[in-house]
């Protein structure tokens, strides 16, 4: 496994005792992942599914001993605190399921990560799936993924399903599905997650599921161009998008002539990367290629 | 969001940055009045959220009070890139010595605010770059620590150049008022272009280019809630609604849950020869409600005939948001014939037998339902042709 994910981390889940949290605390644990506490400003000293909830992150460290991952369900007003509580902690791994955070807010909490050692996965993100693991932090839904060697890095949620589910369906597991969050600013992008899983010997081939809006698969092409010993397959949506509209994702967006499907696409042919037409077409592309 | 030149220019002005002196005009009369209080000449600007009035004509220096009141008039019965001028902005006509250019505006790569000066105002920043690229001074912001002094005065001393002591320190001051309104608006972009400056050494913003947050509109009570600015009637009752919907020309509808599912959903059609009439995201979960009000947005566009349904499910069962679709169906009335729906993932196969038994068309492989959709489409318009076919 990268060393982003070194196995089944003691997770912490805060925002638990929301809808959304109580649920896919439930889903969570049903795939394996080590829940240990969850936090709730006011809730302390209930219970959700078994998990013990604690008023801060400070009260869970106490309590339950070590944490390293914490998955934010928080809602967006109150999401900048509680990646902040989770950082200061000293939690390594933060995953922001949380859509809709203010941009400056995350701009900050993602500085602050980077100068501190941790990371950021998010906002607005799946979370990661590592299925030989059994460990899943975020809210992927577990049917559509099987234990395998290719790693899917992607921008997007249900695209991402989609993409593990025709891989499946081709006899293609993955080791680990990392969403990377459909907002303009994210903590990780292609590059930090395939020089994550550039060395993992858990990991033998890598798809990169883009969209348009901003220069992330620009700026993984120009990294790949540069050699990667791993073969990567990619797909890019939004081919159709008309310029200056938002498709959705917050980050979605072709402004200013950049974020294109074209410019992105291109790119990375010209890095050596295959570009599927469709999502249907990555296993093959990726057997061409071993 | 963007703000309208006037609420930027109040906000400006709130944050300590020079204006010309200006009055705002909701009809001809108002408009007259107004420049006569600014003084003459005066400037007419149209108040519309979008770029590009000025080559459009939406900006027009008149010397008195019938050419005032008949400008004006003529300007807000105008269209300007499909919106109508939300009032005119009337401003004192100033003559400036030279025009810079200051901007800041969220860079994705760096995940920080990216301020950019240079010396020539008044053109886009785009053309500004590419004609005079050596000419561009950027300074990243550090997200915790804020623009700092030195940076303002490395901005201002590349928009001024040769042009005084004075005027760098009144270009620095503008450009640290400016890093303050940004981070007190939660602006993602603020560009004042042209910035005048004035014999005396003194700033002036001429213009002002405000985007806030929509995410961060929860701690900004006093931006409101404002009305629809789009001018398509269903674009503009999907984002009333909620929901992520954008038109193109073509005549297939789309829908799918999920955004990048949407978009591929859309590439689809266009790949296999079909032409998308629309982006439209109703969410991972695809609720009944959301499905509803996204067909009736769809199918009220007079150019589609068929809709794609991408329902890929998730946590959501299979069984759950088929039931949704037809509920979806029954209520806004639909014939069951123009939509083809596919549906796979969770729970999918209790899920299309639910979507067969009320009479849907149904896929498991989206491929074969934006072919069959387009086909249909296609059937369709031969058989108003000619309807002695298919």
């Amino acid at each position: 496994m990268p060393a982003i994910l070194r196995g089944n981390l003691p997770t912490l889940v805060q925002g638990i005792t929301g809808r959304q949290g109580r649920l896919h605390t439930r889903l969570m644990l049903d795939y394996g992942t080590e829940i240990v506490a969850g936090v709730t400003p006011g809730r302390g000293g209930s219970k959700v599914e078994g998990v013990p909830v604690f008023d801060s992150v400070a009260e869970a460290l106490d309590e339950v001993g070590p944490i390293e991952a914490s998955v934010i369900f928080v809602p967006a007003p109150h999401a900048y605190d509680a990646v902040l509580e989770a950082i200061r902690s000293g939690i390594g791994l933060v995953v922001v399921i949380t859509e809709h955070i203010p941009v400056h807010d995350a701009m900050r909490f993602i500085r602050y990560a980077r100068l501190v050692g941790a990371t950021v996965i998010g906002p607005n993100t799946p979370g990661l799936i590592a299925p030989s693991l059994g460990v899943k932090l975020g809210i992927a839904p577990s049917s559509a993924f099987s234990p395998g060697s290719t790693a899917i890095i992607s921008r997007s949620g249900t695209l991402t399903y989609e993409v593990s589910l025709s891989l499946s369906s081709a006899g293609y597991g993955t080791s680990i599905t990392i969403g990377l969050g459909g907002d303009p600013v994210t903590g990780l992008d292609f590059v930090d997650v395939l020089e994550e899983v550039r060395c993992d010997p858990d990991t033998d081939s890598v798809v990169l599921v883009g969209e348009i809006g901003g220069t992330a698969e620009e700026e993984a092409a120009e990294y790949l161009s540069r050699g990667y010993p791993k073969p990567v397959v990619a797909y890019v949506a939004g081919r159709t998008a008309p310029p200056g509209r938002t498709m959705g994702h917050a980050g979605a967006i072709i402004s200013g002539g950049r974020g294109t499907a074209e410019s992105k696409i291109r790119a990375l042919e010209a890095a050596g990367v295959p570009v599927a037409e469709t999502p249907f077409d990555i296993p093959r592309l990726l057997s061409g290629l071993r | 969001m963007r703000l309208l030149e006037r609420e930027a220019k109040d906000l400006l002005r709130a944050a300590g940055v020079p204006t010309p002196r200006y009055r705002f005009a909701a009809d001809p009369e108002g408009a007259a009045r107004s420049a006569d209080e600014v003084g003459w000449p005066a400037v007419l600007k149209v108040q519309v959220p979008v770029g590009g009035r000025g080559k459009a004509g939406g900006v027009v220096i008149v010397r008195d009070e019938e050419e005032a009141e008949r400008t004006a008039r003529d300007l807000l019965s105008r269209e300007f890139s499909g919106h109508r001028p939300e009032g005119l902005l009337v401003e004192e006509f100033i003559d400036v010595e030279d025009e810079v250019y200051a901007g800041c505006v969220l860079d994705r790569s760096s995940r920080s605010m990216v301020f950019v000066t240079t010396p020539h105002g008044g053109m886009d920043i785009e053309e500004a770059a590419r004609r005079y690229p050596d000419d561009l001074l950027r300074e990243e912001v550090d997200p915790l620590l804020g623009l700092l002094p030195h940076q303002a005065r490395r901005l201002a001393a590349n928009a001024v150049g040769d042009g005084g002591r004075a005027a760098a320190r009144a270009v620095a001051d503008v450009i640290s008022s400016l890093w303050r309104l940004i981070v007190d608006t939660d602006a993602l972009l603020l560009e004042v272009n042209p910035l005048g400056l004035l014999g005396d050494g003194t700033a002036v913003a001429l213009d002002a280019h405000l985007e806030v947050d929509d995410n961060a509109l929860f701690r900004h009570k006093e931006f409101g809630r404002r009305p629809s600015v789009r001018a398509n009637p269903r674009e503009a009752k999907a984002e009333e609604a909620g929901l992520a919907y954008v038109e193109l020309d073509g005549d297939v509808g789309t829908v799918a849950n999920g955004a990048g599912l949407a978009m591929a959903t859309m590439d689809l059609v266009s790949l296999m020869g079909g032409r998308p009439a629309n982006f439209c995201d109703v969410g991972g979960g695809a609720s009944a409600d959301r499905v509803a009000a996204a067909m009736e947005i769809i199918t009220s566009n007079p150019r589609v005939r068929n809709v794609v349904v991408n329902a890929l499910c998730g946590i959501t069962s299979g069984e759950e948001v088929a039931r949704g679709i037809v509920e979806a169906v029954e209520s806004v009335g639909l014939s069951s014939n123009r939509l083809y729906v596919r549906l796979s993932g969770n729970a999918a196969e209790e899920g299309r037998r639910i979507l067969r038994e009320a009479g849907l068309t149904v896929f498991e492989d989206p491929v074969e339902a934006v072919r069959s959709a387009i086909a249909g489409t296609r059937r369709g318009t031969e058989t108003s042709v000619d309807p002695g076919r298919g």
